[in-house]
């Protein structure tokens, strides 16, 4: 068993604070909330829960390239587009904006895209703010699964800061040859344009094959809760876990260690 | 647009470039520790040619690192069901990229160092190598 950890996180905290029992698990249905503070002001979204659907929209409008001018190599990543309109999409409302007539934004038309865009790519890089746990923690070895560690970013209490879930746990049945050779085929598939030799490589995404891959090897999660109950299901895990949070697992499933040796 | 994992003669350059990138590798950190680059007149020009050649876009490097894993599965006869036909036909050109290698670098017959044809010991273990082929 792993003892998940939370504490709020923002600019100005600098340690844990003081965190009601209920968000001790990782609640994942009910609104999302998001907050920061931009130029010490704190600002508050309030989002629908994110679905399987908006995700793979999201996924979808990232954009990875690369191409090579002479010895040097550029890349091009873009998630703030399909951020952005990830965040217009879902955005149910927002807190934090004082108009000068002292009227609320949120009951003018159209109200979501008056948002400025530093906002919302804020909003939407919280939104997916999930990665593979990088403490030193005590890491046991099941040879019958294999377990992967996430921290995340989810939920506010305090205006201007995130909830800060740490050490999510995702139990998977060891991947297959067959596994490891469709996450590497898929890593490889690409497209070039504008000639073999000075092209541009466009990478497609594969966070479709990432979520398949977790639904078929999936066991357990700890940390996470649905309507307030521990998720523990698989078939439950499948369909309510985060699409994020599952793509971010496979990918550290996968992913090869940084090896130490003196 | 061009599939990368169908254009195989794009596979087979970039799979022979991967190849003499290893084979260097070792060479050029060797050299890059014994270089002076402070007092290196034309340390850039050095540099410059020290930098691995790739001639085709970064995608083709990606596949083939792909197919070298799936070569490397396939010798291990680990259970894998039917190959793709870009599968094999990458797996293809990576053999002819080898094929192409061995001809241009034979085996050390000691150690295995692939080394230039016409050098009288190897590069790697020191031994001496036959003036046709390798010990």
């Amino acid at each position: 068993m792993r003892n998940v950890q939370f504490e709020e996180i923002g600019a100005d905290t600098g340690g844990e604070a003081a965190v009601p029992p209920s968000a001790q698990l990782l609640e994942l249905t009910g609104k999302r909330v998001v907050s920061f503070k931009d130029r010490g002001q704190a600002i508050t979204f309030f989002f629908r829960r994110l679905t399987a659907a908006d995700w793979q929209k999201f996924f979808a409008g990232c954009v990875f390239e690369t191409e090579r001018i002479g010895a040097t190599q550029t890349r091009r990543i873009d998630h703030r587009t399909a951020g952005m309109e990830l965040v217009e999409s879902a955005l149910l409302d927002a807190v934090g904006y004082k108009l000068r007539d002292g009227a609320d934004l949120t009951a003018l038309p159209s109200w979501q895209k008056r948002i400025p865009a530093g906002h919302k790519v804020a909003a939407a890089e919280l939104l997916q703010k999930v990665s593979e746990s990088q403490d030193d923690v005590e890491r046991w070895f099941d040879p019958e699964a294999q377990e992967v560690y996430l921290d995340a970013a989810w939920g506010s209490e305090t205006p201007g800061k995130m909830m800060k879930y740490s050490g999510l746990v995702h139990r998977f049945t060891p991947p297959t040859a067959e596994h490891e050779r469709k996450y590497n085929r898929a890593s490889s598939e690409a497209r070039v344009v504008g000639g073999s030799r000075a092209g541009r490589t466009i990478y497609p995404g594969r966070q479709e094959l990432l979520i398949a891959i977790y639904d078929q090897l999936i066991i357990t999660v700890e940390g996470y809760s649905v309507n307030g109950k521990p998720l523990e299901d698989p078939k439950e895990i499948r369909s309510e876990m985060d699409a994020a949070h599952k793509v971010t697992a496979v990918q550290a499933l996968f992913a090869v260690p940084e090896v130490e040796s003196e | 647009m061009i599939v990368v994992s169908r254009d195989y003669e794009g596979l087979r350059i970039a799979a022979m470039e991967l190849l003499e990138e290893q084979r260097t590798s070792r060479d050029q950190e060797l050299r890059f520790r014994n270089l002076d680059l402070a007092n290196t007149a034309n340390a850039d020009a050095v540099l410059e040619q020290m930098a691995h050649k790739r001639t085709v876009s970064d995608g083709y490097y990606m596949r083939v690192r792909y197919l070298f894993w799936l070569e490397g599965m396939l010798k291990l006869n680990a259970v894998l069901p039917e190959l793709q036909v870009n599968e094999a036909e990458g797996l293809e050109a990576v053999s002819a990229a080898r094929n192409e290698f061995r001809s241009k670098y034979p085996p050390c017959g000691r150690c295995g160092f692939p080394n230039h044809k016409f050098i009288p010991r190897c590069a790697e273990c020191g031994a001496e190598l036959a003036p046709k082929g390798r010990t």
